[in-house]
């Protein structure tokens, strides 16, 4: 059985609209009712939930931004007044991970909302072929941070004995996790190739090893170095996609690794628009994700801009069987991420993407500054062996896939560069 | 009984139904520690079913 919930995920499109609606009249009536905030966005857009008769009424219910959600908690400390439920009720306080350097948003969760979690976890454990008599192991840190917990939570219900790796160095990791027998690992993309150069640094044979599947989650993961990835593993990466805001993942890649990931569609609703003027774009287009999700009770999420770009196609392009829609690529990066040189976009997974056509390219930065007389200059710093050729070849492939732009290749030692376990932050903006 | 897609419950989906309508109950109930926190834990989960599967979908603050 290659789905984990068969009903719903072979579900024709005209039955899956009518799920969905059904799940956002409930939501939507559920905010209503309990949480201030929504009473307040409602009225002032003037909808109310009876007024969810067909699929377009979707767009009656207003947008929530993440510095609505912020000024909601500053107003409302700690929590915010989007909560749903009396925090007595709740279970587990987390938060985003301050990746983007703003204050972090503190979300609480009920046993219900946990429970959610782990479901929609199983939907990706189950479809790339993970199954009870696999060992996992999670190379994550176990912290506030909600990262990997719903996935720790989902292996348990789905059967599958759980290694939790939390407060060890990467190279108790990688001994821990040979040693136990893991077939399946997961961390974010960058650390899996750090948790890879480090097993070569101690001479550790990953590729030996019982891992057979890589569980990737957390940041985007550019082809290249999901190839680097599984080369150093001999293992098979399975992306997938999640965030803080809604407490799980949106997204799964299958076993039939179509080049995308499928949303969960029975579990939420993801609208993808134009970043600027928020009207839907059609398939195949890239736009910003806009998510509603049906299962969070204490911080119900309805049409919350995400400030992912996406690009949806139809679920047919996959060969599977399954009716959900899928992002072609998985989150391509973020509406906030682009970096405007000289006139010239850069987006660090673009960059990523090249960088890691360079085999022998370990970790790198990108720095960003301002001249002296005032001009915008691009860096990328590389911890790379000695190699004449390197250093131009790469310079020329990213000027040639960035207009032409003009970019400084720096070498520096080995081990010189920040190291990340869970969200990489590889961009340095010290422009004046 | 139909689900949320206007299908007709099967069986073993009519008797999953029945548990969750029974946990709900019972959580009303003033049951002692031991008793109400097992019950809540079920409820969490029952709800994953019966919502996964498409034959219910109530939020809950569990």
């Amino acid at each position: 059985m290659p789905y984990w919930n068969p009903k719903t995920e072979t579900l024709s499109r005209d039955r899956l609209r009518a799920l969905q609606l059904s799940k956002l009249r409930s939501v939507a009536t559920w905010a209503q009712a309990r949480s201030p905030f929504y009473r307040r966005s409602f009225a002032a857009a003037g909808f109310a939930p009876e007024q969810l008769r067909g699929w377009d009424d979707l767009r009656r219910i207003p947008l929530l931004t993440r510095d609505e959600w912020m000024a909601s908690q500053a107003q409302h400390p700690p929590y915010g007044d989007l909560l749903a439920v009396d925090p007595a009720r709740a279970s587990r306080l987390h938060t985003t991970s301050g990746t983007t350097g703003a204050d972090p948003l503190r979300a609480l969760d009920t046993r219900s909302d946990w429970a959610w979690a782990a479901e929609l976890w199983c939907y990706a454990i189950w479809g790339c072929g993970i199954r009870p008599g696999d060992i996992a192991y999670l190379a994550f840190g176990y912290g506030s941070f909600i990262g990997f917990w719903g996935l720790h939570y989902g292996f348990e219900k789905a059967g599958v004995l759980t290694i939790p790796g939390g407060a060890q160095n990467t190279e108790q990791r990688i001994r821990q996790l040979v040693a136990f027998g893991a077939t399946v690992v997961a961390s974010t993309p960058t650390y899996a190739l750090r948790l890879a150069q480090e097993a070569a640094r101690i001479g550790a044979d990953l590729r030996g090893s019982a891992v057979r599947t890589l569980i990737l989650s957390g940041e985007p993961c550019p082809p290249q170095t999901r190839a680097l990835i599984e080369d150093a593993w001999g293992a098979r990466t399975f992306d997938t996609a999640g965030m803080t805001e809604i407490g799980t993942i949106f997204l799964f890649e299958c076993a039939d690794r179509p080049g995308g990931g499928h949303v969960i569609e029975d579990h939420l609703i993801e609208e993808v628009a134009d970043p600027e003027t928020g009207d839907p774009v059609g398939y195949g287009e890239l736009g910003e994700r806009i998510v509603t999700s049906f299962g969070r009770s204490a911080v119900p999420l309805l049409r919350y801009r995400t400030a992912d770009l996406v690009r949806k196609v139809p679920a047919g392009t996959c060969s599977c069987g399954r009716t959900f829609d899928l992002y072609e690529g998985g989150v391509l990066g973020r509406t906030d991420d682009m970096k405007l040189v000289r006139g010239t976009n850069v987006y660090p997974r673009a960059v990523e993407g090249i960088v890691r056509e360079f085999a022998s390219v370990g970790e790198f930065q990108i720095r960003l500054f301002t001249t002296p007389d005032l001009r915008d200059e691009i860096t990328v710093r590389i911890e790379a062996p000695e190699d004449p050729d390197l250093l131009g070849d790469l310079r020329r492939r990213l000027a040639a896939a960035h207009e032409g732009l003009r970019f400084q290749i720096e070498r520096v030692p080995g081990g010189s560069l920040p190291r990340f376990e869970l969200k990489a932050r590889r961009v340095v903006d010290a422009r004046a | 009984m139909r689900d949320l897609m206007g299908n007709e419950l099967t069986p073993h989906e009519i008797r999953l139904l029945a548990v969750h309508r029974e946990l709900v109950a019972l959580a009303g109930e003033p049951l002692a520690p031991v008793a109400a926190a097992g019950v809540r834990a079920a409820l969490a989960q029952i709800a994953q079913v019966t919502g996964s599967l498409g034959l219910v979908h109530e939020p809950r603050d569990l």
